[in-house]
């Protein structure tokens, strides 16, 4: 703002504001002058339309109107004196032009004009402690919260919008729809005298359909089948048969994933698994297929277990919500209320940034601490959209009770008739009792539960993984309920002098050291809690064949013999095991020991993992009743000792002759077996999905200052979004509403038919998935942070037609595909001027190359080298070995197995530890929601295509494809090669150096080759 | 402008926010119009991302050494010196009765098993644990007000290295590289050693690229396990991977005919050669062999009766010659958690302190001490900046039924040393206890912003657009800490 000098403009002013006045019915009627209220009247005026330049951040014209310092000083206000105060100059028209401010938007009502010029007259009191805030750059008037078809070419503060143009052409066919896009793209062009590129042929569009849709190269057969197709519409009949190919859900399941920030274990840094994950995965990928309405699809993630409680399918679509990562430590284990009240305040923000973004890209978050400094969207109003999901935790969750109960029965049955089978091969076989099976729950033939155990402090049965147990009370025996145990203890030997009980019949035990009196987890059929390893001396205990009786120092355990062998058959006893310290080789170590009737019969002190494995055969005497095992700390601490007692048995040492009827019995036991276990097998997981628990016990949401959870105040706010959106009501409950609802309303208000931003988000999406960049070129931010559309009737055209077509993604891809715009070329001459005048290609004047990325180079890899495993669905495979620990261990292996060559979709993702090549190659980590895909090339990226054995390995496949395929003529194989791979016969001079290059080096350095060649990594 | 993603550029303007039609004459005028407090791209040239670039302002240091103690190294049993604690031993600390830290309860005020010594010139007490390392206190500026925002390993890992407590920020060298690309491109820009008993607990998160372009992104190996995909497989000779480069080139520099001037392609092509390059660079780089019987003592890695000592002596050796090779940024980290949590492998010792502590303690010190003593004398410390850190501080009580402390986020101690840094020097204090920082507070934001300035780069303006946020490694927060600036 300047000063204006001159007394004649400012009497103008001073008549213009009487005349106002006169004219001002209302003032007719009352004429006593009322007192102006400054935080009610003024204050809004300045920051609607003065503060946004005139602030302390900004300073246009060296002025802040956001206190009154400025305001006083050179005049700009003279309290009493509206006919002296420049303010009321500048803003009033004269001699018909438009007021000198503001200088951006509509000059100020009269009634605004009014207030101010009153305001003044009255003193122009400005209470000091009122600090006008920035309004956000964006406002209710923003672009994107414009209904559909209201937005402008260029303008968009909507401010000075041009007349509103129609975009309600839509015809059903997808090739004429197809033409409006095109003639949106080209009046752009021309506006800039510029022209579109030539249809690229039909070799080039094959191949970028097909990774465009399926995230694949083309097969050869395919590519010559439509180069060839006489069919005039064979474009067209591409397009239905690549939307109608299950590869199509897998790829575009990939792409919506990423938004989700989707991943098989919780991150953080547990980072645990998270095996029941991939329900949601497969919805995904099966939603895409089906084409599901995506009104629809955003309803069923939102909120599918409340609007349909009946449907499977739309109940495990809310894993969406759950989909995130989540602290273990944080949520759980942590003692500190503070630190979980941090955790769960992080979790909500998450889950509703995750809805808002991936929906509506609105940059909710950014309002956590303050209110939005770009968007229109409050503080309390994000906070309102967190009490939706106030009540929503992350967890494991039964998709419905009756198929579970089912599911559970079968289960039973199936583990039943298997069992009845392993007990009589056992008799049979005279394998003898397995304890870690009877610990399990079994009978010693197999039917215990793997990881099951039993409580030393009180013998109770546990299922889950405890730590450090509390309450622990040494030396005391407790019954066990077991048929074949007969109790258990924790033992303190008081420097061998304590009589530890360890029998129901006064049995005790002596000569044991003094323990720490710790206890850690359970006594476990299978390795303890947190085990380091299950593997010693070269077996691992945890695989088919084998079994490990965890006994974690301190414990002990007694086993009643009698029952054993009543059970069993075996009259003489023999007690075979393979025992050990299974902790981390770190010095710590552990003692072991084993007594019959309390008479020490073995003992294993100090034993470190670095001893290995302790074979032990004991033969039992037929009067003997007990056998206890016993492990104790060693005096130097209780953690790691874990000892463990592999394939522990009682056999009968009678050897066991079969008769011809046994043997044959055995035959078709055996047969049994297999089809028992194959049974088992086929029922597969049960019917469970990570998803949304409502938990009662949680509170509600009140607004926390600065974001700082240990800082809430004001009320317990209602359920409710954002009033940005002129167009629909922001209230989705009350703060009595139940969980389930909040999230219907809220599903509902994403999906409302007045809602704009919805259609706009998605049809934006689908044309940077198309394009690889949007009209809007931040996926998810379309608020004033973000970027404008290029094309914005285009946009708001795509946006309607969507809802046109009753929401079919597939339908829109049609119309996108069928667009001149996307079958351009993307080659272009070196000096084409476009490409110095839009470089960047926002214009369109041709297709972007791009490319593909980390999972589509795994996975067109398979599928060159013949190896891609199409099998669909299902638990994630896992290229790593697992190992259990208090951050257990993933060590990523050589994919090199049929399992393992399934689709990226289907891999395991581990969050904390991704897998190297493809992070290198630019996958992004799952903590972050990913709307776009970046690319970078680095001599890193390089060695791994080159080097990385998984690569060299596929090469060789590659090539022993290609004898097959072609036979051995090396001319002939070439020429497979490179059809396979990039889609084109080599030309000569290609075949003359791949020849060359085979004669000296071999098929497998050409496969080599083209895995690495640019050509094969970038689509056109 | 960032433009390393290439011809297509598609993130180009996504990164500032530019509206409507990015075409050239709008981007003159954004830069016209850009003000102090906008942000500063780096300049980055797509065949050459990691090209060396100019700093914001002259820089003190030209690269970074990160010193990272894994499992929260307690500040009381190591630098930061509480005679009150020796008096007040036994008795309860004042208003902790219900104060439930990450663990639950506290016990009696403890002092610190090891002996505190003046040591140097200046007569820094530090303890008997780190004996080596405390001979170097005169070269030494310590934080000991350091203040965190979380109590819990993974996120305290996280707050260190990347700024937030969440998983996925991009970790400092990622940033550092980003902004600065790195004076040797034939090595890896940003290099992370991890201790030789594994990751740490925050894993790939520690030098993770978070959102930035995975191109910075930093490279994991130390001295028994090296870098992946370098060495010419096994099966293929050397006259076969050559032709195979070969045959590779001319079918991409005919694929390129195909573009004329795309520089993304043309990038691709020259990656395999400085690929080529780093074959070549980064075992010579790795080879110890070259070391001297005295270098290898002074560090310790020659040691048969502390093997573990000897093993995170070669990382020692290793960071001291990526730093001389002009690496950027190097992290060379000690103690990790997959071979054992609480306290096992790292620094994490709730339990049974002095037992734990006395492990790990010889494991740190001769060979970090000779490390730096080594950059000194090499001249390294004139222009490279070491920082030492760990997740946040221990408690100064026991906790309730146990030998150990429980974490603290209140008070903790870093220390920095040689290009730019004031020394010797103390900055901020603890109370007399050494619980909470109540001289000089500062935050872990102030700590990186400090960094930062010291590598020539203002936190403020070194940001990037995501997902609605100008991130920056210091959020919105971080004031430089000029005391400690030379």
């Amino acid at each position: 703002m300047r000063r204006k000098e001159g007394a004649n403009g400012r009497s103008a002013c001073l008549w213009l504001i009487f005349a106002a006045v006169c004219h001002s019915g209302l003032r007719a009627e009352k004429p006593t002058i009322e007192t102006i209220d400054f935080r009610k009247q003024v204050a809004p005026i300045l920051q609607q339309h003065c503060v946004g330049c005139h602030s302390p951040e900004n300073n246009q014209g060296n002025l802040s109107l956001t206190t009154f310092d400025d305001l006083r000083r050179n005049d700009f206000v003279v309290p009493g004196s509206p006919s002296t105060s420049h303010l009321i100059d500048l803003l009033v028209s004269q001699d018909g032009a438009k007021p000198e401010m503001p200088r951006k938007g509509r000059p100020l009502s009269k009634g605004n004009l009014q207030v101010l010029s009153q305001w003044i007259s009255q003193g122009a009191r400005w209470p000091s402690d009122v600090i006008i805030p920035v309004p956000p750059k964006s406002q209710e008037t923003w672009w994107a919260y414009q209904p559909l078809g209201t937005t402008s070419a260029t303008d968009t503060s909507a401010t000075d919008r041009d007349p509103r143009r129609p975009v309600a052409n839509h015809p059903e066919d997808p090739q004429t729809a197809a033409q409006v896009i095109d003639q949106w793209i080209r009046e752009k062009l021309d506006q800039h005298r510029m022209s579109m590129s030539p249809r690229a042929d039909r070799r080039t569009l094959i191949r970028r359909l097909t990774f465009d849709l399926h995230g694949l190269p083309p097969t050869p057969e395919a590519v010559e089948t439509f180069v060839r197709d006489p069919d005039p519409d064979a474009y067209r009949n591409l397009i239905d048969r690549m939307l109608d190919s299950p590869r199509y859900g897998e790829r575009y399941a990939r792409h919506w994933l990423d938004l989700a920030h989707y991943a098989d274990t919780h991150g953080f840094e547990r980072d645990q698994r998270r095996d029941n994950a991939w329900r949601y995965r497969d919805y995904v990928v099966q939603a895409f297929n089906q084409d599901k309405p995506y009104d629809r699809f955003l309803q069923e993630q939102i909120a599918g277990d409340s609007l349909w409680p009946n449907n499977n399918q739309a109940i495990v679509a809310t894993g969406f919500l759950a989909a995130g990562p989540w602290d273990l430590v944080g949520h759980v284990e942590t003692k500190s209320p503070a630190l979980r009240r941090s955790a769960r305040s992080l979790d909500l923000d998450d889950m509703a940034t995750q809805v808002m973004t991936s929906t509506m890209a609105m940059t909710v978050n950014c309002a956590r601490c303050h209110d939005h400094k770009l968007d229109p969207i409050t503080q309390r109003e994000y906070y309102q959209l967190r009490a939706v999901f106030a009540a929503v935790k992350r967890e494991d969750r039964v998709i419905n009770d009756e198929m579970l109960q089912q599911y559970q029965k079968q289960r039973e049955q199936l583990i039943s008739e298997r069992n009845q089978v392993d007990h009589e091969i056992g008799r049979l076989e005279g394998k003898g009792v397995n304890l870690a099976d009877i610990v399990g729950g079994g009978n010693g033939f197999g039917t215990g539960t793997y990881r099951n155990g039993i409580d030393a402090r009180n013998a109770k049965v546990q299922t889950r993984d405890f730590g450090k147990l509390g309450n622990v009370e040494t030396n005391q025996f407790s019954p066990s309920s077991f048929e074949f145990i007969d109790g258990v203890f924790i033992p303190d030997g008081q420097n061998g002098t304590a009589k530890i009980p360890v029998s129901s019949t006064g049995v005790t035990i002596t000569g044991i050291p003094t323990t720490s009196g710790n206890a850690w987890d359970m006594i476990r059929n299978g390795p303890v809690a947190s085990q380091h390893s299950t593997e010693l001396g070269g077996i691992d205990f945890s695989k088919a064949g084998h079994t490990l009786l965890g006994l974690h120092a301190n414990a002990g355990i007694t086993f009643d013999l009698d029952a054993i062998r009543i059970a069993s058959g075996h009259d003489q006893l023999r007690f075979e095991t393979k025992l050990g310290y299974f902790g981390a080789d770190d010095g710590s170590h552990a003692d072991a020991w084993i007594f019959l009737d309390g008479k020490q019969t073995s003992e294993f002190k100090k034993l470190k993992r670095s001893d290995g494995l302790q074979p032990v055969e004991i033969e039992i005497p037929a009067q003997t009743r007990f056998l206890t095992l016993v492990s104790t700390d060693g005096g130097n601490g209780f953690g790691m000792d874990q000892i463990g007692f592999g394939d522990a048995h009682l056999k009968s040492f009678q050897p066991t002759v079969l008769t011809k009827p046994q043997r044959d019995r055995l035959t078709q036991l055996r047969s049994d077996r297999k089809q028992a276990h194959a049974r088992l097998q086929a029922l597969g997981s049960p019917p469970r999905f990570f998803g949304p628990v409502a938990d009662s016990t949680s509170t509600a949401v009140r607004l926390l200052e600065r974001g700082d959870p240990e800082s809430p105040s004001g009320p317990d706010l209602a359920p409710g979004s954002f009033s940005a959106l002129a167009m629909l009501d922001p209230s989705l409950g009350t703060a009595e509403s139940p969980e389930q609802d909040r999230r219907a309303s809220l599903a509902r208000w994403i999906t409302s038919e007045n809602n704009p931003l919805t259609p706009r988000v998605i049809a934006n999406r689908l044309w940077h998935w198309h394009f690889g960049r949007g009209l809007v070129a931040t996926p998810s931010d379309f608020g004033a942070g973000g970027g404008a559309p290029s094309h914005p009737e285009l946009l708001d055209w795509l946006a309607t037609h969507l809802v046109h077509q009753d929401w079919s993604l597939k339908a829109m891809h049609r119309v996108i595909l069928l667009s001149e715009t996307y079958q351009q070329q993307s080659k272009h001459q070196a000096n084409h001027p476009a490409s110095e005048f839009d470089a960047d290609n926002r214009l369109l004047w041709k297709q972007n190359a791009r490319r593909i990325e980390a999972e589509a180079i795994r996975d067109s890899v398979l599928l060159v080298s013949g190896k891609l495993n199409n099998q669909a669905g299902g638990p994630g495979f896992e290229d790593f070995h697992y190992q259990d620990a208090y951050a257990p261990i993933y060590t990523y292996i050589t994919a090199d197995k049929p399992e393992l060559w399934r689709r990226s979709i289907y891999r395991y993702i581990v969050r904390t530890t991704p897998d190297r090549f493809l992070t290198t190659l630019d996958c992004p980590d799952p903590a972050n929601f990913t709307a776009q895909r970046q690319t970078t090339t680095t001599p890193l990226q390089s060695l791994a295509l080159y080097n990385n054995e998984f690569m060299l390995k596929q090469a060789g496949y590659f090539a022993e494809r290609l004898q097959q395929d072609v036979g051995p003529h090396q001319a002939a194989q070439i020429h497979r090669a490179f059809q396979l791979a990039l889609g084109r016969s080599p030309d000569d001079e290609e075949t003359a150096l791949a020849l060359d290059l085979v004669d000296q080096q071999g098929m497998f350095a050409v496969c080599r080759a083209l895995f690495n060649a640019n050509e094969f990594l970038y689509v056109d | 402008m960032t433009h390393l993603l290439n011809r297509r550029n598609f993130l180009a303007d996504t990164a500032t926010g530019l509206s409507g039609i990015a075409l050239a004459s709008l981007l003159q005028e954004q830069q016209l119009l850009s003000a102090p407090t906008e942000p500063l791209r780096p300049q980055i040239d797509a065949s050459k991302p990691f090209a060396s670039r100019e700093p914001h302002h002259p820089a003190a240091a030209k690269r970074v050494l990160v010193i990272f103690c894994s499992g929260a190294c307690s500040q009381l049993d190591t630098f930061d010196y509480k005679p009150e604690l020796i008096k007040q031993h036994g008795k309860p600390l004042p208003g902790a009765e219900d104060l439930l830290t990450f663990q639950g309860k506290q016990g009696m005020l403890t002092k610190s098993p090891w002996e505190f010594k003046p040591r140097g010139e200046s007569g820094k007490m530090v303890s008997e644990l780190v004996p080596q390392l405390g001979e170097l206190a005169d070269d030494m500026c310590f934080l000991h007000s350091l203040t965190g925002k979380t109590n819990t390993h993974g996120p305290g890992e996280n707050f260190m290295s990347t700024g937030y407590t969440l998983d996925g920020f991009p970790s400092m060298g990622a940033w550092t590289t980003w902004a600065l690309g790195t004076e040797n491109e034939n090595l890896p820009s940003y290099v992370a050693i991890s201790d030789p008993r594994g990751t740490p607990q925050s894993s790939v998160n520690n030098w993770g690229p978070g959102f930035l372009p995975a191109a910075y992104q930093g490279t994991e190996f130390n001295a028994t396990k090296p870098l992946g995909n370098l060495d010419i497989p096994e099966g293929i000779t050397e006259a076969t991977d050559k032709s195979t480069r070969n045959f590779l080139n001319r079918l991409n520099q005919q694929h390129l005919s195909k573009f004329p001037g795309d520089t993304e392609l043309a990038a691709r092509i020259s990656s395999y050669e400085l690929a080529a390059r780093m074959q070549l660079s980064v075992p010579e780089v790795t080879d110890l062999t070259t070391e001297s019987q005295s270098i290898l003592r002074e560090y310790g890695a020659d040691d048969t009766t502390n093997p573990m000592k000897a093993k995170f002596a070669k990382n020692c050796i290793l960071a001291r010659r990526l730093l001389e090779k002009g690496v950027r940024f190097v992290q060379l980290f000690n103690g990790a958690y997959q071979t054992g949590g609480e306290g096992v492998s790292n620094w994490d010792g709730h339990k049974s302190l002095a037992a734990q502590y006395s492990k790990h303690g010889p494991v740190l010190d001769q060979p970090c001490a000779a490390l730096l003593r080594d950059m000194k004398r090499r001249g390294l410390l004139e222009d490279t900046l070491v920082v030492w850190m760990t997740e946040f501080g221990r408690m100064p009580t026991f906790q309730a039924g146990a030998s150990g402390r429980d974490h603290n986020p209140d008070g903790f101690t870093g220390w920095m040393m040689g290009a730019g840094v004031k020394a010797p020097y103390t900055y901020g204090a603890t109370d007399e206890f050494g619980h909470k920082a109540v001289e000089n507070v500062t935050t872990v934001y102030d700590f990186h912003a400090t960094v930062l300035h010291l590598l020539g780069l203002n936190h403020k303006r070194l940001s990037y657009y995501h997902n609605g946020f100008e991130r920056r490694l210091t959020d919105v927060h971080g004031n430089v800490i000029n005391e400690v600036v030379a």
